[in-house]
C-alpha cells in the first residue's frame, strides 16, 4: 500500500516520540534536580566560578532568568564567550550583542529556560533573529554548556516563537547539525535551520513539490512550508552565485 | 518509507521506543497499520473515520509505549488491535472522532485524497481482507477471521473448528506473526 495520508501519518509519528523523549529527559533532569539541590547549587558555584576565572566581562543578567520563585529554577549564567568551535562559522555568534538582542523576543523566550541546563548558559551568546517575513516565527539562538562523556560542550537551544501567538518552543542544535545542511525545526506551518557564514540562500526541497528558495538571515532561515503539516525537506546551501556550498568538515 | 528492515520482535521495538528511538515505533506503525485499518474498516464502513481512528490508535499506543506499558506477546497486534477497538467505542460514546491522543502530541489532521478513500474502501470489503490474509494457511486464516476480525470468543471458535482453545490462540498468533513479517517485507 502506497498511500500518502499513512506515510505522513509515520512521519508525525516519529516526531511525536522525539518529542515524547525528549519530555522524558527533561522530567527526569528536573527529578533529579529536586532531589539533589546541595548538589546542583554545588556544580552550578563550581561552573559559575570556572566560568569567571576565563571571562573578561560579566554575564548578562535579566531578571527573566535570574528572579525566579524558586532559586532551582535559576540557571548557571557564563560571562565567558562563545566558543570558536561556534563563531568560526556562525557569524551571528561574533557580532557583538545589541540592544535588540536584549530585547523583548529574547526576554520571553527566557522566562522559559530554567534548571535545564546545568552546565550554564552563555547570556552574553545570545541573539534574536527575526526575518523579513512579519508573520514568520523569531528565533532566539541561547549558547549553554553541556557535560559530555569526553567533557564540556558548548550547544545552541534555539527558542522559536509560535506565530499563533503561543509562547513557542526550544529545539537543542548539536554542533555536528550545525555542520549540516538540515531542518532545525518547525513552529506552526514554518519550518527554520542554520547555515555557515558565506551561504546567502538556501534551496528546500519537499517530496513531489517545486524547490523553494530562501534568503539566509544572520546564519538562519525561515520558510512556510509546502506540505502541511510542515514536513522537513531536503536543504542545500547556495552562495551568492547560486553555487551549492558543501557541508562543513 | 523504511530505508531498512528492522527485525527485533515487537516487544523489543516498544522497549527501544520508550528508550528514546523513534524509529523503533515507525517499524510497530509499518508492520501492523494495513491490519488496525483493516479491523476498523470493517466496523466503522467509513474510509475517513477508519483512517481517522487509525493515527488515534497509534497515537494512543505511542503515549502507552513512552509510559512503559508493553504488548504482552511477541507481536502488538493483539495490544493494538485492543487499543484500536477502545478507540472506536470512546468515538461512539462521544459521537465523533477521538483525537485526544493526537492533540497531545501535537499531531495534525491529515486529509484522505479520493484515491485513498477508494482504498481504504476496498480494503474493507471482503474481498480485500482476504488478499490480506491470503498468504496465510487456511487454518490460520479461519482462526484469525474468527476472531481479530468477527470478534468471535476463543470457546465458540474452537467449538466451530473442532479444535482445543489452546490451538485457535496459537493459530491466530501464528497468523498475526506472518501478517507482521509480511507487512515488513512490503513497507
Amino acid at each position: 500500500m502506497n498511500a500518502e495520508y499513512f506515510d505522513t501519518l509515520e512521519q508525525q509519528l516519529v516526531l511525536a516520540s522525539e518529542r515524547l523523549s525528549n519530555e522524558h529527559v527533561e522530567r527526569r533532569h528536573r527529578r533529579w534536580v529536586g532531589r539533589r539541590p546541595l548538589v546542583v547549587a554545588l556544580v552550578a558555584m563550581m561552573c559559575a566560578s570556572t566560568a569567571f576565572a576565563v571571562s573578561d566581562q560579566a554575564p548578562w543578567s535579566p531578571p527573566e532568568l535570574t528572579l525566579r520563585a524558586n532559586p532551582e529554577d535559576v540557571p548557571p549564567l557564563i560571562g565567558a564567550p562563545t566558543p570558536t568551535s561556534l563563531t568560526s562559522f556562525l557569524g551571528v555568534l561574533r557580532t557583538p550583542q545589541s540592544e535588540a538582542d536584549r530585547g523583548a523576543v529574547t526576554r520571553d523566550a527566557l522566562k522559559f529556560f530554567n534548571g535545564g541546563t546545568p552546565g550554564g548558559i552563555r547570556s552574553n551568546g545570545i541573539r534574536s533573529i527575526v526575518f523579513p517575513d512579519s508573520k514568520a516565527p523569531a528565533l532566539v539562538v541561547v549558547p549553554y554548556d553541556e557535560q559530555t562523556a569526553t567533557g564540556s560542550e558548548t550547544k545552541l537551544a534555539v527558542w522559536v516563537t509560535d506565530p499563533t501567538g503561543a509562547a513557542g518552543g526550544t529545539v537543542r542544535a548539536t554542533l555536528d547539525s550545525l555542520r549540516r545542511p538540515v531542518v532545525t525545526g518547525s513552529s506552526g506551518e514554518y519550518v527554520f535551520g542554520f547555515a555557515p557564514d558565506g551561504v546567502t540562500h538556501v534551496r528546500l526541497t519537499w517530496p513531489d513539490q517545486a524547490p523553494i528558495e530562501v534568503p539566509v538571515t544572520r546564519n538562519a532561515f525561515m520558510a512556510r512550508a509546502a506540505t502541511n503539516p510542515p514536513l522537513f525537506p531536503t536543504v542545500t546551501w547556495l552562495d551568492a552565485d547560486g553555487k551549492t556550498v558543501p557541508a562543513l568538515d | 518509507m523504511a530505508l531498512m528492515r528492522d527485525d527485533r520482535p515487537d516487544q523489543d521495538l516498544l522497549s527501544a521506543t520508550r528508550r528514546g528511538n523513534a524509529e523503533a515505533f515507525a517499524e510497530i506503525y509499518r508492520r501492523h497499520y494495513r491490519l488496525v485499518l483493516a479491523y476498523l474498516i470493517r466496523r466503522v464502513r467509513d474510509p475517513e473515520l477508519a483512517a481517522d481512528l487509525t493515527a488515534e490508535t497509534f497515537a494512543r499506543a505511542l503515549l502507552a509505549a513512552h509510559k512503559g506499558r508493553q504488548a504482552r506477546n511477541d507481536t502488538a497486534a493483539p495490544w493494538l488491535l485492543g487499543i484500536a477497538r477502545h478507540t472506536m467505542l470512546d468515538s461512539i460514546r462521544q459521537g465523533q472522532a477521538e483525537d485526544r491522543a493526537r492533540r497531545r502530541l501535537g499531531m495534525q489532521t491529515v486529509a484522505l485524497s479520493d484515491e485513498e478513500v477508494d482504498m481504504i474502501a476496498e480494503i474493507g470489503s471482503n474481498d480485500g481482507l482476504m488478499r490480506l490474509a491470503r498468504e496465510l494457511p487456511v487454518k490460520q486464516r479461519d482462526a484469525l477471521i474468527a476472531r481479530v476480525i468477527d470478534e468471535r470468543d476463543y470457546p465458540e471458535i474452537a467449538e466451530e473448528l473442532q479444535c482445543s482453545e489452546i490451538v485457535v490462540r496459537q493459530r491466530v498468533s501464528r497468523a498475526l506473526s506472518i501478517l507482521r513479517d509480511r507487512a515488513g517485507d512490503t513497507a
